[in-house]
């Protein structure tokens, strides 16, 4: 298990720099940039020299992304041009509140997903079962915006529980938040639900039709053991390849749901740095959704190798 | 316990809803005494695997009883509320189901699955009693066992409770000849040691002849036979079951067609030679992880062997032996790693299939083992037939009528076909190809008996009337030596010997032959 | 969710035996059809909708009436105005166009190069395949709104723009799943009889995988029409996609949002549609899966 974490690893290691390197480039290549933004359309071309000249942007590429680097390796992020501050800086308190939001998210939709698409699984057919699937369904399939409003109108316009758009910036502290995370939290948790118990719930009815589930209760053995031992170990791996991918997707692709509620986490200063054209600030960005979900993906076939021995064996697909 | 062991009344078991008329077991009644050892011999849809199943009490999905009941160890099964049938399951009566390699869970050790029944602290014991070592067997997985390995840790799983009724599903059907031997062995000893009532449900004839004291023959749903053991093999009473004994070639039977040896056209002219022919097989290993590590075998090692024009060369060997290796190095699937292969002319046969220029393509064709495989589900026959070929659908008719199928097959689609229909449609295609050498990689194995039969027939016909030379490979000796002008012997990938098919069965040169010999005539 | 691919659950190393799998059989097909049939419907008529829609006599949908705004529904307009005087009934039917057309130009672009890519590697193996899946791979790892965000601020909100990147975005699933599938049948007797008869790779996979393939192609494909569309909506509502005045769902979504207390119909109305076609599409989908054991 060892020598398989740590070539994963490696490898991960080596695709993350070639990326990194890669989304610099991409970005720095794309026409316009964080001065054209600042100063606006009609900037005069001095101007736009002068601000490219104090913010290192008259450069060659090519030394941008070596400077990048260097500063990359120190731990320095880059600069952001249009809030005048370090991308570390910037980034660390949305940071804190991203994980805050995923956090509250993955807690109420998770182990709940999974506990329903166990209960659903196994009784396919039921009315409760298969209307529940539709919900999900319905849930999955509408834009995020959608979602978002819905819940903001039943929650916060019909019924006042939750506040409903946030004033709050993003150094507050975390009790201070509490309250608006909630909305966010929970338009977010509804469609992790819905994707996560529909693929529990589809791979626990097709787990409880195998040959093997079937002959341990012909064996006599208790039906809940069956679906303890024997069934939940089998129906789970696909599963966590679509929490992995989920969990990589609360901190890395809630951009329409924090604008819609104002949140100040990641995927606002994302928004917002693009709209800016903030160069550092975007590559960041881009590299932690990449690191995110790279290491979810790694996580999840660590997880999948222990649930599963012939994946350890190594037993070849057919 | 008095009174029989099982007893089945009126028993029918049709899918939900849909009523007797499309009943999978229709009016079945039988009694097996304790003690006693029955089997259950019928081909694939019969039914027979549900009637096991209803011996316990279970229906299976997506089916219930229609009328009737069945009684096992004094219990009417059907009218048990479900708590009292279940805990009965693996006590009074055990099922041991087919398809082991499925039927054990992947993820648990021996040892978990024993802990499940209760049983965990006796798991060693057990093992011991089904003949494996439980010191090392209890903390394996499923995958690192063997067909036969798995089946007896299954019976193991079976017997863990101490039941008084033991079912038994395909014992035998995916294990090699000596394996299964064992198996069969292993459950004699075991029934008349723990005084065990048996049934045992085969589509093999040879396995019901081996256990049974008694036998139930199944068809369509219904029971068409039942009867003792010599009885049945002397003087059957109902046509289909003497046709399925007819089927079922028995060892140095010859086909009615092939007659013996001094009449058979072959020649001992020369159409192809392999020398020292090696071929190593490797296999992708490493799952989920990126750099795959290969594990190398030697498929085929050193084999030196040649086919006459004319003939039908039986190829014969376990899993394993190099055997269907043989034949896909022949027709370029495989390469070699070493060693020649040609044709008589010289064409060289060691090329790999997507470089072989068309006219020694045409010379070599493969009809495959497995009839659901090796026709496109999407293509008509007339497709399938007719694909890189100039022919018309008179030329497609009369392919099919060589193998004694209808011209309007034509517009049909594999997934319409049966079994043996498919299979032939596979040996057309072969043939519109006129090839000089028809390699039949275990045509039969995955056919019911009487279909078997069939195909077998259309094939001797077939080289009758073309003289096509034939490679037939077959783990079932008795299929082998009864259409077979020579018969060649595999093993772990080395030719043991090559004789013409009396010869062989008289005097084997070699010790495996002679036990191979001794089980098919078992 | 559009960045979130939807994982097939089944497990590819042990099949379900089909014999077992009786109720496949069993489970009611007559209600299957009839979602099947309306499903079809909704999203046929939003085709002709987005296609006709300039035929019907529905008022300017840009027109803007600073007398009557925020109305409710009335006579003159039966969904009342938004914000700027606008009709909001005629901007809910040529709302669908933008997001449907390009939609529909990147599925289409997508399918193409995923089948390619897909077949390709599959068929070529070794250091083709491996290349490739890693570039696939990494596509998947990036958030596809982000990279939109990226090319529309960026480079400009051009239809041509955007559907391109869509296209190249949504194209990976589609790939991993021609390939998959493609591997699938490669290894099946019926193509190794192919090779027997001569045929060379290109005739194999058009002649021999595709039409294996075909049903589960289409599945995919059609689900990831849909994430595009939510996508392509998406940023329309985040002011990237659809340029104003032009009408577009997503981004009447976000112009009405403010105004939810005063007039909810032009927040409702480009949501029901919006969610209509996309629910049809999935449910045609969901459906159809079930009914094809390919």
């Amino acid at each position: 298990m060892t020598g398989y974490v740590l070539r994963r690893a490696a490898l991960s290691v080596g695709v993350f720099v070639v990326m990194a390197v890669l989304t610099y480039l991409g970005v720095a290549a794309l026409p316009g940039d964080a001065c054209t933004a600042l100063l606006g359309r009609f900037a005069t071309t001095e101007k736009l020299a002068q601000c490219r000249a104090d913010n290192g942007l008259d450069a060659p590429v090519l030394q941008q992304l070596g400077d990048w680097v260097a500063g990359l390796l120190r731990g320095d992020l880059g600069y952001s041009v249009k809030r005048g501050a370090p991308v570390g800086e910037l980034m660390a308190p949305r940071i804190r509140n991203a994980m805050l939001l995923a956090g509250v998210a993955s807690l109420l939709a998770f182990p709940a997903a999974i506990a329903v698409g166990l209960a659903t699984g196994r009784r396919e057919q039921s009315k409760v079962s298969r209307t529940v699937d539709t919900a999900a369904l319905v849930a999955m399939t509408l834009p995020e915006f959608v979602t978002a409003s819905v819940l903001w109108l039943v929650l916060s316009v019909w019924l006042p529980i939750l506040p409903a758009v946030t004033v709050v910036s993003s150094d507050d502290s975390i009790i201070d938040l509490l309250p608006n995370v909630w909305l966010p939290a929970i338009t977010l948790a509804v469609l992790v639900f819905a994707h996560v118990m529909r693929s529990m719930r589809a791979s626990v009815s097709a787990t409880s039709r195998r040959p093997f589930a079937d002959a341990a209760r012909l064996r006599g053995v208790a039906e809940a053991t069956v679906v303890r031992r024997h069934i939940l170990p089998a129906a789970l791996p696909p599963t966590v390849n679509v929490v992995a991918v989920t969990a990589a997707w609360l901190l890395t692709g809630t951009f329409v749901v924090e604008v819609v509620f104002n949140y100040p986490g990641l995927g606002r200063l994302a928004v917002d740095a693009i709209a800016d054209r903030d160069t550092d600030l975007i590559v960041a960005l881009t590299l932690l959704g990449l690191a995110v979900y790279i290491t979810a993906s790694f996580l999840a076939d660590a997880v999948i190798r222990l649930l599963d021995p012939r994946v350890r064996a190594g037993v070849g697909r057919s | 316990m008095s009174g029989p062991a099982i007893e089945v009344e009126g028993l029918t078991i049709a899918p939900c809803g849909a009523g007797v008329g499309g009943a999978v077991l229709r009016d079945i009644g039988l009694r097996v005494e304790a003690g006693t050892r029955l089997g259950v011999v019928g081909e694939s849809g019969s039914g027979k695997s549900t009637l096991l199943r209803a011996m316990v009490g279970n229906c299976g999905r997506g089916l219930e009883v229609v009328a009737g009941s069945a009684r096992t160890a004094g219990h009417d099964l059907f009218a048990l509320p479900d708590g009292d049938r279940r805990a009965l399951l693996g006590t009074a009566v055990a099922l041991v189901p087919q398809s082991v390699g499925l039927s054990l869970t992947p993820h648990l050790t021996v040892e978990a699955q024993f802990r499940d029944v209760g049983m965990g602290d006796r798991t060693s014991e057990l093992l011991d009693e089904v003949g494996l070592r439980g010191e090392s067997m209890r903390s394996r997985y499923p995958h690192e066992l063997s067909g036969g390995e798995q089946q007896r840790v299954l019976l193991a799983l079976g017997l863990a409770r101490d039941p008084g009724v033991l079912l038994l599903d395909e014992p035998t059907s995916a294990l090699d000849v000596g394996v299964a031997d064992g198996i069969l062995r292993l459950l004699e000893q075991t029934q008349e040691r723990r005084g065990l009532t048996l049934v045992v449900v085969s589509h093999d004839l040879g396995v019901i002849e081996r256990v049974a004291t008694r036998v139930v023959v199944t068809r369509s749903g219904a029971i068409v036979e039942d009867e003792s053991l010599e009885q049945l093999m002397r003087s059957p009473r109902h046509p289909y079951t003497r046709a399925l004994l007819d089927a079922a070639p028995s060892l140095g039977q010859r086909h009615a067609r092939r007659g013996n040896e001094g009449d058979s056209i072959a020649s001992t002219e020369q159409v192809v030679r392999a020398d020292a022919l090696t071929v190593v097989r490797t296999s992708a290993e490493g799952g989920r992880a990126r750099r795959a590590s290969w594990r190398s075998t030697t498929a085929l090692d050193g084999v030196t062997i040649e086919i006459r024009r004319g003939e039908i060369l039986g190829v014969i060997g376990e899993s394993g032996s190099g055997k269907s290796t043989l034949l896909k190095t022949m027709c370029g699937v495989l390469t070699p790693a070493s060693g020649t292969l040609a044709m008589s002319d010289g064409a060289n046969l060691a090329t790999p299939l997507r470089k072989r220029p068309s006219h020694l393509l045409r010379r070599i064709q493969m009809v495959m083992q497995n009839p659901d495989d090796s026709l496109n589900p999407a293509h008509t026959v007339r497709r399938i037939l007719q694909a890189g070929t100039s022919h018309d659908d008179d030329a497609s008719a009369a392919l099919l009528a060589a193998v004694h199928l209808e011209r309007s097959l034509l517009d049909r689609r594999p997934g319409s076909l049966s079994g043996g229909e498919k299979q032939r449609v596979a040996i057309a295609r072969a043939l519109a190809r006129d090839p000089e050498v028809l390699l039949l990689d275990e045509i039969t194995s995955a056919l019911d008996v009487t279909v078997q039969a069939a195909v077998i027939a259309t094939l001797v016909e077939l080289h009758e009337r073309l003289g096509t030379t034939m490679v037939f490979v077959s783990h079932d000796l008795a299929v082998v030596s009864s259409i077979a002008d020579r018969i060649a012997v595999l093993r772990n990938g080395r030719l043991l010997e090559v004789a013409d098919t009396a010869r062989l069965l008289e005097h084997p040169g070699d010790e495996y032959t002679a036990s191979l010999l001794a089980l098919a005539r078992r | 969710m559009s960045t979130v691919d939807p994982v097939d659950p089944v497990d590819p190393v042990d099949p379900v035996d089909p014999v077992d799998d009786i109720d496949a059989r069993a489970t009611a097909p007559r209600r299957r059809r009839r979602w099947l049939s309306v499903g079809a419907a909704v999203v046929a008529g939003h085709v002709l909708l987005a296609l006709f829609v300039p035929l019907l006599p529905l008022q300017a949908p840009t027109a803007q009436d600073a007398t009557a705004v925020l109305q409710g529904s009335s006579g003159a307009h039966w969904l009342g105005t938004d914000d700027l005087g606008r009709d909001v009934l005629s901007r809910t039917l040529w709302g669908g166009r933008p997001s449907i057309g390009i939609a529909f130009g990147a599925v289409l672009l997508a399918a193409l190069l995923g089948v390619l890519i897909g077949a390709a590697a599959a068929l070529a193996g070794g250091w083709l395949d491996d290349v490739l899946m890693r570039v696939n791979d990494v596509l998947l790892a990036l958030p596809s709104l982000l990279v939109l965000m990226l090319m529309a601020s960026f480079v400009g909100r051009q239809p041509v723009v955007l559907t391109l990147t869509l296209a190249v975005m949504y194209a990976p699933p589609i790939a991993r799943l021609v390939r998959g599938a493609t591997l699938g049948v490669l290894g099946r007797d019926f193509v190794v009889a192919a090779r027997l008869r001569g045929a060379g790779s290109g005739e194999i996979v058009v002649r021999e995988v595709l039409p294996n393939i075909r049903g589960v192609v289409i599945t995919e494909v059609a689900m990831q029409f849909s994430w595009i569309l939510l996508a392509f909506s998406s940023l329309s509502f985040l002011g990237l996609g659809t340029t104003p005045p032009t009408p577009e769902w997503g981004l009447m979504v976000a112009g009405a949002r403010t105004y939810i207390t005063i007039n909810a119909l032009p927040l409702v109305a480009p949501m029901v549609m919006l969610a209509s076609l996309v629910l049809a599409v999935n449910s045609l989908i969901d459906r159809s899966a079930l009914g094809e054991p390919s």
